[in-house]
């Protein structure tokens, strides 16, 4: 469902030119879940960003369900990535201000889903990562793995077809980590969802279907 | 996103940074509260102008004045005239009974009343004392505003309406007990010589008319005349100024109600005949210009200081811009879109102007009532139903608006710029 094809991406022009990715040719199926491992500066995070039509590649050709991202306007990979993506990172990037059920309702509310339909979806998130009880908190008043655990809900919103998830562990000490790996993996496996992960954590990397190490800008 | 969502996510954004929001706000509102002040006292006083105005013109006439050689015409200064001289006996162009005469022929005309120039020496209500006055003639159609009585008929001769300060001055107790009251009003005539050449005897002769006051003015700062009957006008006028009786200007009626194209025909029929006419709207319309004129300056004013304003909301939005990088590509990674983005700046810009409008008009309109009571007891105490600050609320609602506008104007800037931030380059920003 998704498909790279000689994706190279390069940064800066002529002397100072930084080639990212040299040629990265991938097929990830329906419903798998693969991890993307390497050291920092192989071009991994890149890697992700190009595959959920954050970044554009220099050459080379993204597909997701066979439509090309390359093709598609800054506004039509938006909407892809609000309909088909869900994103999970590192830094949990929760809004401040709003409270854990309107974070978790962002990518609905950005669709302009109705009201009505957005808080009965809200129940169903808030309970799937278990926070239903903190619904009204505000984002900044929750721990680390809450703020994770209201990070994947976010990601689950819009029911998404692929979810990349970022470093989603970085951030937690072991036994935290633990759980939110184990929640990402229990909604991986409840929803068909295709999961992308990239990380360095070798444990989260193992239970992945697939293992796809990346040096230098290519796949090894 | 839908309108509900930009709007409670920019009062939310707003409320991050409390003093900062409330800063700009209080900028605006220093502009949008001089404008509801200005406006409120530009519309105050040109209503009581208009009353002024339509208590000493009257509608449906038509006030003609004598030709002038200094007409400011579009064509330029005049080429002199031996034979069009204006200097007349009295010294400045004055009409006689010939122009009423002239006048009267003009299509549509119903009256001609010429502004008897009549000297009187005094009013006296009983055996009271005796007081100063002017008097003026009661044209039909007048619209004067009464505060006890009711407007006598133009040819009832022996009637009169006194300004209200007479009444407590004649000694009545009150506007109530004056009307019904017969007060004398003494005119001194032409001295008469007689006598022989050596020893000649100058007689003044003299005049005392009763009238009955049917009507108290309401008090006006411009109108202190007593009215009196015009045919009683017309022959205290004979009696003071014999038949040379000049005067400086004719009033034309016109049958009541009017249109406003008979009235400029009249006008333009005058005009013809060589005179300067002018209908009331004519006055009115050169008053309002000159009040235009000012309130057009005070509203600079606060032009400038919503100027200055509209930069401190581009400054707080380009500073929210910088401090929220992150979550503009947090927003974006989720799908929100470039006029997504532009939208959420923007409404944030437009709250701004909207709370800062609805701030500056709200405050006025608080203090506007207390400020025209203080003034009514003190420096405006003569001037009787002066509200010098009226608030319309068109008018106030268009100040939020243009609040609103000026937020929208200074949002676009930072708008734009947060939408077209790179999502990547957003999220990584630290």
């Amino acid at each position: 469902m998704l498909q790279l094809k000689n994706v190279h991406k390069t940064y800066g022009t002529k002397e100072n030119a930084y080639e990212a990715l040299r040629g990265v040719s991938l097929d990830i199926q329906d419903g798998e879940s693969v991890a993307i491992i390497g050291k920092s500066g192989s071009g991994k995070s890149t890697l992700m960003h190009i595959m959920a039509g954050l970044d554009t590649p220099t050459t080379g050709t993204v597909e997701i369900d066979g439509v090309s991202l390359g093709k598609m306007s800054e506004q039509e990979r938006a909407i892809v990535r609000n309909e088909k993506f869900g994103f999970v990172f590192q830094q949990y990037f929760l809004q401040p201000r709003l409270t854990v059920m309107e974070n978790i309702l962002l990518p609905l509310t950005i669709r302009g889903t109705s009201a009505g339909e957005r808080k009965k979806r809200a129940e169903e998130l808030l309970a799937a990562v278990g926070l239903t009880d903190k619904a009204k908190n505000r984002a900044t008043d929750l721990s680390g793995g809450q703020k994770q655990r209201v990070a994947i809900a976010r990601a689950l919103a819009n029911s998404p077809k692929v979810i990349f998830a970022d470093e989603p562990t970085g951030n937690l000490d072991t036994e935290i980590g633990e759980s939110v790996i184990t929640l990402l993996f229990d909604v991986h496996k409840q929803n068909k969802t295709t999961l992308v992960v990239v990380t360095h954590d070798e444990d989260l990397a193992k239970r992945c279907d697939r293992m796809l190490t990346i040096q230098d800008g290519k796949i090894l | 996103m839908r309108l509900p969502d930009y709007i409670k996510f920019a009062q939310t954004n707003l409320l991050r940074t409390k003093l900062r929001t409330f800063l700009t706000v209080l900028a605006l509102f220093i502009g949008t509260f001089t404008l509801a002040m200005t406006t409120a006292l530009g519309t105050g006083i040109t209503r009581y102008t208009t009353t002024q105005i339509n208590a000493f013109t009257q509608p449906d006439t038509i006030m003609v004045t004598p030709p002038s050689r200094r007409s400011t015409s579009s064509t330029g200064i005049p080429e002199y005239n031996p034979n069009k001289s204006t200097v007349t006996s009295g010294g400045n162009a004055q009409l006689t009974t010939a122009d009423v005469d002239k006048l009267k022929t003009i299509p549509n005309v119903t009256g001609e009343y010429p502004s008897y120039s009549v000297q009187p020496e005094y009013i006296q209500y009983g055996t009271g004392k005796k007081y100063v006055l002017a008097v003026t003639a009661l044209r039909p159609q007048s619209q004067l505003t009464l505060v006890a009585g009711s407007l006598p008929s133009s040819t009832d001769t022996a009637a009169t309406v006194i300004p209200y300060p007479y009444v407590a001055t004649l000694g009545f107790a009150n506007s109530a007990a004056a009307i019904g009251k017969t007060v004398t009003i003494h005119f001194n005539g032409l001295p008469v010589t007689s006598g022989t050449k050596a020893k000649p005897i100058t007689t003044v002769p003299s005049k005392d008319i009763q009238v009955v006051i049917r009507g108290v003015l309401a008090d006006t700062i411009t109108s202190q005349q007593t009215y009196l009957a015009p045919s009683v006008m017309e022959d205290l006028s004979n009696f003071q100024n014999g038949s040379t009786a000049q005067f400086y200007e004719i009033a034309l009626t016109v049958a009541p109600k009017s249109s406003t194209a008979t009235l400029n025909a009249v006008k333009a029929a005058a005009i013809a005949k060589g005179y300067q006419a002018e209908t009331p709207a004519d006055v009115l319309k050169q008053v309002q210009q000159g009040l235009s004129v000012v309130q057009t300056a005070l509203d600079g004013f606060a032009g400038i200081a919503l100027l200055a304003a509209m930069i401190g909301i581009v400054n707080t939005l380009l500073m929210a811009v910088l401090e929220r990088t992150q979550e503009i590509g947090l927003l974006k990674a989720l799908g929100m879109r470039r006029n997504g983005i532009f939208g959420l700046f923007v409404y944030e810009a437009i709250s701004i102007g909207f709370w800062g409008g609805l701030l500056g008009v709200g405050l006025g309109m608080a203090i506007g009532p207390v400020i025209n009571n203080i003034l009514s007891h003190t420096l405006l105490k003569g001037a009787v139903g002066l509200k010098l600050l009226v608030f319309p609320l068109p008018y106030m609602a268009a100040i939020v608006g243009l609040g609103m506008l000026i937020g929208f104007i200074a949002g676009a800037l930072p708008a734009a710029r947060a939408s077209r931030l790179n999502p990547i380059d957003a999220l990584r920003n630290e």
